[in-house]
């Protein structure tokens, strides 16, 4: 690495964004003061994972950036001498992207892969090449019941902490391999890890720690030092990064707390307790944006109680924690308190109570693929993302080739002044960015005071966003009482590829939550487009019914009560599509009231929970009311 | 057994347990592969004594050995000399693919360690243009109305050398986009108008162009040919290229050697 740097030679020069820290790199040609979207997938594994390794995936993380810069990868499953059955190439590729391997037993993983190593011949290893589904198991209950490592890996776990080092190192040097520091500025990588957590076997609690920079501590944090408690990865990541690495910056994203079994929105230093005032506060720095939605489902929101929102039954899984994918009991259906929407109500209750907001998330959404296939996230042609550990085996099996509810899931968009690893960042912590569930819409969310009622048909309507309000992610600060409160929404369709015409909208609809005396309350309005009866022919999953190619709206908030904390967040619909299930379905024209056309491995298309269409959307980080200061 | 975790880890130890009762399998290369490439490998590093002197080999050979007489008390040393009397080292499969390996990384070595020079990788990348060339970019104005015959009015009037219209109708897009590729154009207005706007004229507004969203008057007011990436931009993506094809050179030159001393 420090060789690439130096072949950059007299002509880098410092880019240095006033208030920002300063990277090494040529700076980029086109600056964009208005900022532009970027593309990218921040949860990526690749075969240095072990759940991806043990199912045969072989992609290693310079593949997955080859990848997400348009090259063609070959996946699973792989013939005796080494070819790919199954090849994939993106049709659009990415702007930027994260490898996010689990940090867990990356130095095992190697240790097994490694003729001759100390270890290679262990009986856990031998388990590993031999049953990889048995040893999936084997591994993840080894790491998740704490602390211990396994004896092959020597004294202290020296053995396979040499080898972490190894995969690490390997890690960055992909990382920089992948990073365009030219000018041109064509791609942006960052170097990152998932931190594993979970409870009660199969609770989910996992992080992505994403570096700003290639200033990175030498070895990845682990549940086996932290436990499962975020608040000591923060504490470690503090020690090795902030405060002990010069020029180290990082942030954790939490994701699919669609599984968490209740816990992820609760204390991050006492399993399943409440939050105290301390720990709102620091959460908010650490984590600033939340994973909405990925391969393993949605978790925006979810049809309870308060919650009538329809569109909330959007690719939902039908179990609240791990187990519930492998048919064991202790899983029980899902409930609001593991959602997103109902995290950042409650964060303002906390914040009423305690003074900290803990949960003021921004939004993105990623693939969490475990093909090392960065971004693959078409409904056409999926071939599974072999999400928890499902292997392909040797030959294609046929049929559907995923868990019926898990999907290709989703794409983090970051508006920044340039693709780079300063801005993209920077982007980050501010929260300008929001998720979608695969498509590319263009959308802008502003909030402000003052904004006109014709913005929509003025050609300023960017410019004007950020002059007279804040964007998406930001703060408006205590008004006074009779002040109205106004929202500028605006969504181009995804403009497509010529393999994948773009789906037209049908609506953008505004999220509000708010504290009526100080319970959370929650709405959702249609301010642009709206229910227009379009829908997908099943048999043929052509498109019926028009849609729009761009929907707008200045919104003024008529329930706006100034003393009252409130979010709100924009989420824009595309026409409904063919879901990649029913894609298979139909084309082998299985027919479920004709059991014979059901062939082998399609038992999924007549599955009553089958949700045959999809919804493609975009979820906006929110913009906080806070009636701080208020006179 | 309340933990379904353990339940899976006892499942996983029966099948381990069954696969050690299973006889191993015998595994002398097959004939046809005794003279593939990896074999006269193999052979080469016999004949340098690699087998003697790797410590992974050594390693192996010595814990095969312990592994099938648990009560041999002998030294390391003693072992690894009575495996290679016994011929462990010429059927062990890890064995032979460790030594070809070797055999692989030393003949590459010189090529892997000698820099190249900025004349070679000059030359590497003038020979290897096609993947390393910048695509044609273009940087264009553009003026989107959601009515045709608008557009067509508007186009009528700039012809007539009047300057562009202070407003046209709104779009989240700038009037002005810096450089673009045909892509990075489909990306943003879809591939038709990407197609459509890259081959207009240089210099005059022309269309209008349907994308996605309406219709668009269009200014190309600097377009860069497809152009072979200066060495500084792709100089570590070269450099890599040449290294490996240099390597896998001096491998296949070193196995046409042994092949024919």
């Amino acid at each position: 690495m420090q060789r690439r740097l130096a072949a950059l030679g007299a002509a880098v020069l410092l880019s240095a964004a006033p208030g920002a820290r300063a990277e090494t790199r040529e700076p980029c040609a086109h600056r964009d003061a208005e900022r532009r979207p970027f593309f990218g997938d921040l949860h990526v594994h690749t075969a240095f994972s072990q759940d991806a390794s043990t199912q045969g995936t072989r992609t290693t993380p310079r593949e997955a950036y080859r990848f997400a810069r348009g090259e063609e990868l070959g996946i699973q499953p792989f013939t005796a001498d080494g070819k790919p059955l199954r090849t994939v190439r993106l049709d659009r590729p990415l702007d930027f992207a994260a490898v996010t391997d689990h940090a867990e037993q990356i130095g095992e993983v190697r240790v097994c892969r490694t003729p001759g190593a100390p270890g290679h011949d262990s009986w856990v290893c031998r388990l590993y090449r031999s049953f990889p589904r048995a040893a999936f198991f084997v591994m993840n209950a080894s790491y998740s019941s704490g602390g211990e490592r396994f004896g092959f890996c020597g004294e202290n776990g020296e053995g396979c902490l040499a080898a972490a080092r190894t995969v690490w190192q390997e890690t960055l040097d992909a990382a920089e391999g992948a990073y365009d520091r030219s000018a041109a500025c064509r791609f942006t990588s960052f170097v990152a890890y998932e931190w594993t957590a979970g409870s009660d076997g199969g609770k989910n609690l996992h992080r992505n720690v994403i570096f700003a920079n290639e200033r990175v501590p030498e070895l990845p944090i682990t549940v086996m030092e932290t436990g499962n408690e975020a608040a000591k990865l923060w504490d470690a990541l503090e020690r090795d990064c902030d405060e002990g690495l010069p020029g180290c910056e990082v942030l954790t994203i939490p994701h699919n707390s669609n599984l968490d079994g209740g816990l992820m929105f609760m204390s991050a230093e006492a399993m399943g307790a409440e939050l105290g005032a301390e720990e709102a506060a620091r959460r908010a720095r650490w984590e600033p944006l939340v994973e909405i939605m990925q391969h393993k489902g949605d978790s925006e929101c979810l049809i309870s109680g308060d919650t009538t929102d329809e569109a909330c039954g959007f690719e939902k899984l039908p179990y609240d924690n791990f187990r519930g994918r492998y048919r064991l009991f202790g899983a029980d259906p899902p409930r609001p308190v593991q959602f997103v929407r109902e995290a950042l109500k409650r964060g303002l209750a906390i914040e009423a109570q305690l003074g900290a907001n803990p949960f003021r998330y921004g939004i993105v959404a990623s693939t969490d693929t475990h093909l090392g296939a960065a971004g693959l996230v078409s409904e056409r042609a999926f071939p599974g993302h072999g999400g928890a550990g499902a292997p392909a085996g040797e030959e294609l099996p046929p049929g559907l080739p995923d868990a019926l509810e898990f999907g290709p899931g989703g794409l983090a968009v970051l508006f920044a002044e340039e693709n780079s690893r300063e801005a993209l960042f920077a982007a980050m912590k501010r929260r300008e960015a929001y998720g979608t569930s695969g498509p590319r819409p263009l959308v802008r969310f502003f909030g402000g005071r003052f904004y006109p009622s014709d913005l929509c048909e003025r050609d300023d309507f960017v410019a004007t966003g950020y002059r007279d309000g804040v964007p998406m992610g930001g703060e408006i600060a205590g008004v006074a009482a009779d002040a109205e409160l106004r929202f500028a929404v605006q969504a181009l369709a995804d403009p497509g590829s010529e393999a994948e015409p773009g789906v037209p909208l049908q609506r953008i609809q505004i999220v509000k939550g708010w504290l009526e005396n100080g319970a959370p309350r929650e709405r959702v309005v249609d301010v642009a487009g709206g229910p227009n009866g379009a829908s997908a022919d099943l048999a043929s999953c052509e498109p019926r019914g028009a849609g729009h190619a761009r929907l707008c709206s200045v919104w003024s908030d008529p329930d706006f009560d100034a003393r009252e904390p409130a979010f709100y967040y924009a989420r824009v619909l595309e026409n409904p599509t063919c879901r990649w299930s029913q894609r298979i379905c139909a084309a082998a024209k299985v027919d479920c009231a004709r059991p014979e056309t059901l062939g082998d491995g399609l038992e999924g298309c007549c599955d009553p929970l089958h949700q045959r269409t999809v919804q493609e959307r975009a979820w906006t980080s929110p913009i906080w009311y806070a009636p701080r200061g208020e006179p | 057994m309340s933990q379904p975790w353990l339940r899976f880890a006892l499942v996983g130890m029966l099948l381990f347990a069954l696969d050690l009762a299973t006889p191993p399998r015998a595994a002398p290369p097959p004939a046809e592969a005794a003279f593939d490439d990896d074999a006269l490998l193999v052979h080469e590093a016999f004949a340098r004594g690699f087998h003697l002197r790797d410590d992974v080999v050594r390693r192996r050979l010595v814990q095969n050995l312990r592994f099938a007489r648990p009560e041999d008390a002998r030294s390391d040393a003693e072992l690894l000399a009575e495996a290679v009397r016994l011929g462990l080292h010429q059927s062990d499969l890890v064995v032979r693919r460790r030594l070809a390996q070797r055999m692989r990384l030393l003949l590459a070595e010189p090529a892997r360690d000698t820099e190249p020079s900025e004349a070679e990788l000059e030359r590497y990348l003038a020979e290897h243009g096609e993947r390393f060339t910048e695509p044609e970019r273009v940087m264009l104005s553009q003026l989107y109305f959601r009515d045709a015959g608008r557009a067509r009015a508007v186009l009528a009037q700039l012809d007539g050398g009047a300057p562009p219209p202070a407003r046209a109708d709104a779009l989240p897009l700038p009037g002005a986009l810096p450089s673009h590729s045909r892509a990075e154009l489909a990306a943003r207005l879809g591939p038709a108008f990407a197609e459509a706007a890259m081959s207009g004229p240089d210099g005059r507004w022309f269309g209008p162009i349907q994308s996605s969203y309406g219709h668009h008057l269009v200014r190309i007011r600097e377009r860069t040919p497809a152009r072979l990436s200066p060495l500084a931009h792709v100089r570590s993506e070269v450099r890599e290229a040449l290294l490996v094809e240099r390597a896998e050179a001096a491998v296949r030159a070193g196995i046409a050697a042994l092949r024919e001393p």
